[in-house]
């Protein structure tokens, strides 16, 4: 399909992206052009055949140069660095970068990467791409429904080729935030399943989304259509979170009542002094060990070890590391609870079931990995990966 | 300053100079930086102004005019070979960064030219006066837990080095992926501790690129087995790990922790290397190491005897890579599919 075909993708250096690319150049044959920010991220696409060039997403010539001579571009890339507003003045520049470009060069398809997230807070029951876009204040949300609006406009003022795909909750290896960020919430603390996780996860693995973005860059009559991008159906968050612990033998889920998680969601909500919320981030586990592998803090907190007695050096070191606002310590256990955040919390709570007919019947999309052959493939990565190294039996070894 | 100060160029002032040679150059007495040497004239004025405003040239055959006892070449891998072939055959002193080449032909040039100079080629190869390196250098030649028979070095970490261009990622310009990188270390390490291979089999990732994965299987002539493997993608145990007849030591690649451990001993011993001249163990910081590189080439080319690491030592890891690249089968990641995973 793509045989000596030259292929832009945006966001390359990333999860989707980075996979793609894999694809692309492994499967397809493509001649893989990938504007790279920073090249530190890079390692993991380099090992291919591509050409990276340097640029930003927010420099339209930097933009233009990559996707001259392309036929398809694919716009992946998405910055959850920096401020609210300022994620979404990157997602809205970028993507109209992207698209001008792509009109610009006479480019015959632009796969925008958006996200099911936009139709949040989703209802209970069936989504389809016809549903509706409620109030939302998620500022993830309202960047992806931005950039979405664009591209859409594009279309319809200058016939821009363009087709919009939206994932669902997308794990597999290298997956930031339905593989690794799982994998730490259930080993550096407890994971609430919300009555009794019986709300849907509507999950789907990395390759079958790759898979459906290379049907929409190629398939013919399908200009302006978006399509709803999930696994063959959703699973439990029971289920979800149950694979991790089963495959990965560790134990990091609690069962919690809707209100009583309301409860505490709503007193970490009053506590809005700068200290606390400061301290808060410190406390984060991805935060906290991030700070500590620093030079300085590593020297500091040793020279208070050094100095302070034992029992004041514990009780200092679980003023520091355990959150009594929001992560609360469940009794006994000694394990942070892990509070969802809004948008978490919504997922967990409701059983929106996404159907994905569209594409089946317009893309000729077929999920391949149905969710025990995707947590199947994702638990050796995450043994591959070293990310549970001290689950019993688990470290990835040769022999 | 004392008269007989080494005079001092710097030739690359990218990050490993910013953050390595430098600081440790300016906490000598015994030295003068003369010259700065790089295409960013700003940037090389701007990091060796405490220095007396050494001379900045972005051209190094200017270097070939002055009087300069020692040049350190910190540039992009495939210079280091060419730049260095010139200066040492002009009868400067070199210490180049690593990988001392791209290839074991550039080597023999630059020994060749060393010879022709006669000047000394020491090569970056900062691991090994890391304390508690030397410390597993002499437990294994001391014997104290037997003879080894196996060694295995798991070398790895998600790839964060703040570049700013895809040299590091262009076979031409780095001259390969982690082997060459990091693995250029650790191989060096294995061959200065063990000896030389027998036989090994070599894997990566690499599809026509440079590979950020791979895996070296080989057996010793001592005919102790080996395994190294290298990522840029992922956090490893960063540690090598030897076991002997009668015990275990184990080592980081990256810091001076050691553990030692004895055959049926319920305790086990964890320190940090430290010369016997000391009676405390102190912490090595990245620059207390290149210190020390520089003390050993400063004395080696006052006394005129080899220096830790010259040229030819630092050869053996390369010829080791050469024919790793040379012999590559395909790395298949665990997760691949129809996989015959090596797990």
């Amino acid at each position: 399909m793509f045989s000596g075909k030259t292929v832009l993708v945006t966001g390359g250096t990333g999860f989707i992206g980075g996979r793609l690319v894999e694809k692309l150049v492994l499967e397809h044959r493509a001649r893989v052009r990938v504007l790279v920010r920073n090249f530190a991220r890079a390692a993991r696409i380099a090992r291919l055949p591509i050409e990276m060039l340097p640029g930003d997403l927010g420099d339209a010539a930097a933009v233009r140069a990559a996707a001259r001579g392309c036929e398809v571009v694919f716009h992946c890339a998405y910055d959850f660095a920096g401020a609210k507003d300022h994620q979404r003045h990157v997602a809205i520049e970028s993507t109209r970068n992207v698209g001008e470009a792509a009109l610009e060069f006479g480019l015959a398809r632009m796969v925008h990467v958006s996200t099911f997230s936009v139709y949040a807070p989703m209802p209970n029951g069936d989504l389809t791409e016809d549903s509706p876009w409620p109030k939302c204040k998620d500022s993830y949300v309202l960047a992806k429904r931005e950039a979405e609006r664009l591209v859409r406009q594009l279309r319809r003022t200058q016939s821009l080729p363009v087709v919009i795909v939206q994932p669902t909750l997308v794990y597999g290896p290298f997956s930031p935030h339905w593989t690794v960020a799982p994998i730490q919430r259930l080993t550096t603390g407890l994971v609430p399943l919300l009555n009794h996780g019986d709300g849907y996860c509507n999950a789907v693995y990395i390759d079958d989304v790759v898979d459906a973005m290379i049907l929409a860059a190629t398939r013919p009559g399908i200009d302006g259509e978006t399509f709803l991008i999930s696994g063959e159906k959703p699973v439990t968050w029971k289920d979800f979170y149950g694979a991790f612990e089963n495959r990965l033998g560790i134990r990091g889920t609690v069962e919690v009542v809707e209100e009583e998680l309301i409860k505490t969601i709503k007193a970490r909500r009053r506590q809005r002094g700068t200290l606390p919320q400061l301290l808060n981030l410190v406390r984060h586990p991805e935060v906290a060990p991030r700070l500590i592998s620093l030079p300085l803090v590593r020297s500091t907190l040793r020279l208070f070890r050094n100095c302070l007695p034992d029992d004041r050096w514990q009780a200092l070191k679980s003023f520091l590391l355990v959150s009594r606002s929001g992560n609360h310590v469940l009794n006994g256990s000694g394990k942070v609870l892990h509070i969802p955040d809004e948008m978490l919390l919504g997922l967990y709570r409701t059983k929106t079931r996404v159907r994905i007919e569209k594409a089946r019947k317009h893309l000729g999309y077929v999920p391949k990995f149905d969710f025990e052959r995707g947590m199947h493939l994702t638990a050796r990565f995450i043994h591959w990966a070293n990310l549970v190294s001290d689950a019993p039996g688990f470290r990835y070894s040769l022999e | 300053m004392a008269e007989t100060a080494l005079r001092i160029a710097v030739v690359g002032c990218g990050a490993v100079a910013e953050h390595r040679h430098l600081p440790a150059l300016a906490r000598r007495n015994d030295c003068t930086l003369v010259a700065a040497v790089d295409q960013n004239q700003e940037r090389a004025q701007r990091l060796t102004r405490s220095f007396g405003e050494p001379t900045v040239l972005t051209d190094f055959r200017n270097l070939l005019a002055m009087n300069i006892d020692l040049a350190i070449v910190a540039l992009p891998n495939h210079l280091h070979a060419p730049v260095s072939t010139e200066l040492l055959r002009a009868g400067f002193h070199v210490l180049v960064e690593k990988p001392m080449a791209l290839s074991v032909a550039q080597c023999d040039e630059m020994l060749a030219a060393a010879e022709k100079g006669h000047a000394l080629l020491a090569v970056g190869m900062m691991r090994r006066f890391i304390h508690a390196s030397r410390f597993v250098k002499s437990v294994i030649d001391s014997n104290l837990i037997g003879r080894i028979h196996s060694i295995d070095m798991r070398d790895g970490y998600v790839y964060q080095w703040p570049i700013t261009t895809d040299f590091a990622f262009r076979r031409e310009a780095a001259g390969g992926g982690v082997l060459m990188d990091s693995g250029v270390h650790t191989l060096d390490q294995l061959l200065w501790w063990m000896g030389e291979i027998q036989s090994y089999e070599y894997f990566d990732d690499n599809e026509g690129g440079v590979e950020s994965e791979c895996l070296l299987r080989a057996t010793l002539q001592s005919g102790a087995k080996v395994t190294v493997e290298l990522s840029r993608n992922r956090k490893l145990r960063n540690t090598a790990r030897l076991r002997g007849e009668r015990g275990e030591i184990e080592v980081s690649l990256l810091n001076n922790t050691v553990w030692l451990r004895l055959e049926g001993a319920p305790m086990q011993m964890i320190g940090q290397g430290s010369p016997v001249s000391t009676r405390t163990a102190a912490p090595q910081s990245q620059v207390d190491i290149i210190r020390d590189e520089h003390d050993d080439l400063f004395d080696a080319i006052r006394t005129g005897r080899a220096p830790e690491v010259p040229g030819s030592e630092a050869r053996r890891s390369l010829a080791l890579i050469e024919a790793c690249y040379s012999q590559r089968r395909p790395l298949r990641l665990p997760w691949s599919e129809a996989a015959p995973s090596i797990v």
